[in-house]
């Protein structure tokens, strides 16, 4: 009989971890340039100061190597800032998935030579990623992915199409998941391949979302070059590093989320007791809910970093932050929409908007179907797996 | 991070050791047809194991485990179904005669020294927070009953002028569930302040892991099982329809251990301030449960017809949930609670 895991460790700020919040935040309070603009080029070319200003003030990399450019820190600095970061009112990094999730994962499993080549050039978001993963056949089963990569000599020339790819038309790097195994299925023959967005034979072709807006794109490769040195944990072993880069969009990714949510809750507390509905039971019950939804979510959070800081996070536990965050995320702007009633459910503002957006939670980075599928074979064992 | 201490790992492993032979499930159904608590050698054999003291410090004759041992030690308690009792000597008693006697109440020290001697047997009763009444489990023959308030720790005579003690029949049977009205009594020994919201606090947070605990017993035994039965020729856990099922259980208890495990590290913060524990434990008391009841749920319905059944005993762990979600106020009131809390600091800044 196993005895329960109990507690589990998740982040505790020490007094130096405070200083560098009060830091943050007083350095935050005199830079930050409050929303962006709607216009695109606009906006981007904000998105990029925003980081730029960042990195000037030293905030991006903190648990990154010095010799990387990073700060040297652990993840309770970096936890700190992104907690930081959400309470301003500029959305995230503009290179989120090159700090987050490309970077670590270059150093995890990548060489010195792409160290040196592309992880510098993402902390001041000179070079922008986007990630290659899903593909028109290849959604839930990743592992079907067809566009191909024929290693000639030094060389890699990969053929085939992305779908759903974020930030693809600003990105000047994306780490690409291709067959490099001709004849090979499903997760083997696989690797993850860093393909330059400048390269002539790529073509991003925009795919509005739900809301119209362009998040997304569908990602053409006629012809590419890449190089073999630029393959993340070499050659047939590109699931590996493309699991572990999903992993990393949990940690911080959900942290950091967890405050904007918190923040939208605010607002829609604030709106309660300004219209004198602060005293009903059915609100208060319900922003409780939330609330204590919320708490659950940063403490899980927490305990994912340090799993991740320790390198002994168990395979597919990063499903429950993915699962626990979708459903919060849903149930938080279905509430408002609720609570808030006809006269904002019918017309199109932040709140409608973010209910629409809140559709796409439970489906990228693995549907809940299918993080449902992770847990009950990874965390659960079941079938034979125990 | 947490700082579970090797002793008290220790103990939690060979408590689940012992309790794991000593707590057959079909003693417990036989205390529960009769409505009557365990045997007294089993009860007698249980306090042996030490637990008494975990929360008491060294000073007053306890162990002074740290919370990082208690909260694992509360869930090996509703792994097993152990007899409330138990929990409410270790959880609730013991540290409000040691929070009294802390204060220099010389009664409150001797009373201790008997309770953990295991002399003395008190009910323990907690005040709704939510403006229920007020239960307790009181042992039959117990001689006292320690009030745990929100604000206010206070023993009384059982019997005594102003103390109404109302018998009722327990849905977790066996555990002594009784109504307390308590009008104009001089209490015997009384706590006010931080130290008494403490004990009660972390009473709470108890009844909390205790919840977890038995869940996820129950999640254990229904993923064993799912692969074990078949129907239509293959094991069930093959079917998406019971394996999401199973994982979704498994999603509440993890979201749950996260809180507590944030709520242990909160404990040993220097920044943490009362307002900051009281918002987690008041997350927990409402979250835990909630998550522990629908994992029990999940883990009925995945046994089927067999689940349902009496000899199975998964009911005794619903039962106990059960027990402690609604001791802890039920699932609205404590989002309720949540809420006002919540509402107030955005109106306070």
């Amino acid at each position: 009989m196993a005895l329960s895991q109990l507690p589990v460790d998740t982040l505790s700020f020490r007094p130096e971890d405070e200083e560098l919040r009060a830091e943050i935040r007083s350095w935050m309070k005199e830079h930050d340039p409050g929303v962006p603009p709607e216009d695109f080029e606009e906006r981007l070319k904000a998105l990029l100061r925003w980081q730029q200003d960042l990195h000037g003030a030293g905030f991006i990399g903190l648990s990154w190597p010095e010799r990387y450019g990073g700060s040297g820190l652990d993840l309770r600095a970096e936890a700190v800032f992104s907690e930081e970061l959400a309470s301003t009112g500029m959305p995230e990094l503009i290179n989120r998935i090159g700090v987050y999730m490309c970077g670590p994962t270059i150093m995890d499993f990548g060489d010195e030579g792409q160290a040196e080549r592309y992880l510098r050039p993402m902390l001041d978001a000179s070079e922008s990623w986007c990630q290659g993963f899903s593909e028109p056949e290849a959604g839930s089963d990743l592992a079907a992915i067809r566009t191909r990569g024929r290693v000639d000599g030094d060389r890699i020339v990969i053929n085939g199409q992305k779908v759903w790819t974020s930030r693809a038309h600003i990105a000047r790097r994306c780490a690409c998941l291709v067959r490099t195994e001709p004849g090979s299925e499903k997760h083997r023959g696989l690797s993850l391949v860093i393909v330059d967005m400048e390269d002539p034979g790529v073509n991003v072709v925009a795919l509005p979302q739900m809301l119209n807006e362009r998040h997304f794109n569908e990602m053409f490769m006629d012809d590419v070059e890449a190089k073999v040195e630029d393959v993340i944990g070499g050659l047939g072993n590109g699931w590996k590093a493309a699991m572990q880069m999903l992993s990393y969009e949990r940690g911080l990714f959900v942290l950091e989320r967890q405050i904007r949510l918190r923040r939208a809750l605010d607002e829609l507390a604030d709106l309660m007791i300004e219209h004198g509905r602060d005293g009903e039971r059915g609100v208060r019950e319900r922003l409780g809910a939330i609330s204590a939804d919320l708490e659950l979510l940063k403490a899980q959070g927490y305990r994912t970093l340090v799993g991740q800081a320790a390198g002994n996070l168990p395979p597919g536990s990063t499903s429950i932050d993915k699962l626990h965050l979708s459903r919060v995320e849903q149930d938080l702007f279905a509430a408002a929409i609720e609570l808030l009633g006809p006269e904002t459910a019918l017309t199109y503002n932040q709140w409608t908007h973010d209910l629409l957006e809140g559709r796409s939670v439970s489906i990228y980075g693995g549907s809940t179907e299918i993080q449902l599928n992770i847990i009950s074979k990874q965390l659960l064992g079941l079938g034979g797996a125990r | 991070m947490s700082t579970a201490t090797g002793e008290g790992i220790e103990l939690a492993k060979s408590l689940d050791e012992s309790l794991g032979r000593i707590l057959g499930t079909e003693l417990l159904l036989e205390s529960a047809r009769d409505d009557r608590p365990a045997p007294a050698p089993v009860i007698e054999t249980i306090s042996g194991l030490g637990l008494q003291g975990v929360a008491v410090d060294e000073e007053h004759g306890g162990l002074g485990l740290p919370l990082a041992d208690r909260v694992r030690l509360a869930a090996v308690l509703g792994r097993h179904l152990v007899p409330a009792s138990v929990r409410d000597d270790a959880f609730g008693a013991a540290p409000a005669f040691a929070a009294a006697a802390a204060g220099g109440d010389g009664q409150a020290a001797d009373l201790l020294e008997q309770l953990l001697d295991g002399e003395l047997s008190t009910g323990v009763a907690i005040t709704s927070r939510h403006g229920h009444r007020t239960f307790a489990l009181k042992p039959e023959g117990a001689e006292m009953i320690v009030l745990l308030g929100t604000d206010r720790i206070a023993v009384h005579v059982t019997g005594g002028d102003g103390v109404e003690v109302i018998a009722l029949e327990g849905l977790d049977p066996g555990q002594g569930l009784c109504r307390i009205e308590v009008e104009g009594a001089e209490p015997l020994i009384s706590v006010d302040g931080p130290a008494a919201r403490r004990v009660r606090r972390e009473f709470e947070v108890g009844l909390a892991c205790e919840a977890f605990g038995s869940a996820e017993r129950t999640l254990e035994l229904s993923a064993a099982y799912a692969d074990e039965r078949e129907q239509f020729g293959r094991p069930i856990s093959s079917f998406q329809a019971v394996a999401h099922l199973l994982a979704e259980m498994k999603l509440g208890l993890e979201t749950s251990r996260a809180g507590i495990g944030r709520y242990v590290d909160l404990d040993g913060e220097e920044r943490a301030g009362e307002d900051d524990l009281e918002r987690w434990r008041a997350t927990l008391a409402h979250s835990v449960p909630a998550a522990a009841r629908r994992a029990c749920e999940g883990a009925i319905q995945v046994h089927g017809g067999i689940g349902f059944s009496w000899e199975l005993g998964l009911h005794l762990h619903y039962r106990r949930i059960l027990a402690d979600q609604y001791l802890l106020g039920g699932e609205s009131a404590s989002a309720e609670t949540i809420g006002i809390a919540y509402l107030e600091r955005r109106r306070t800044g």
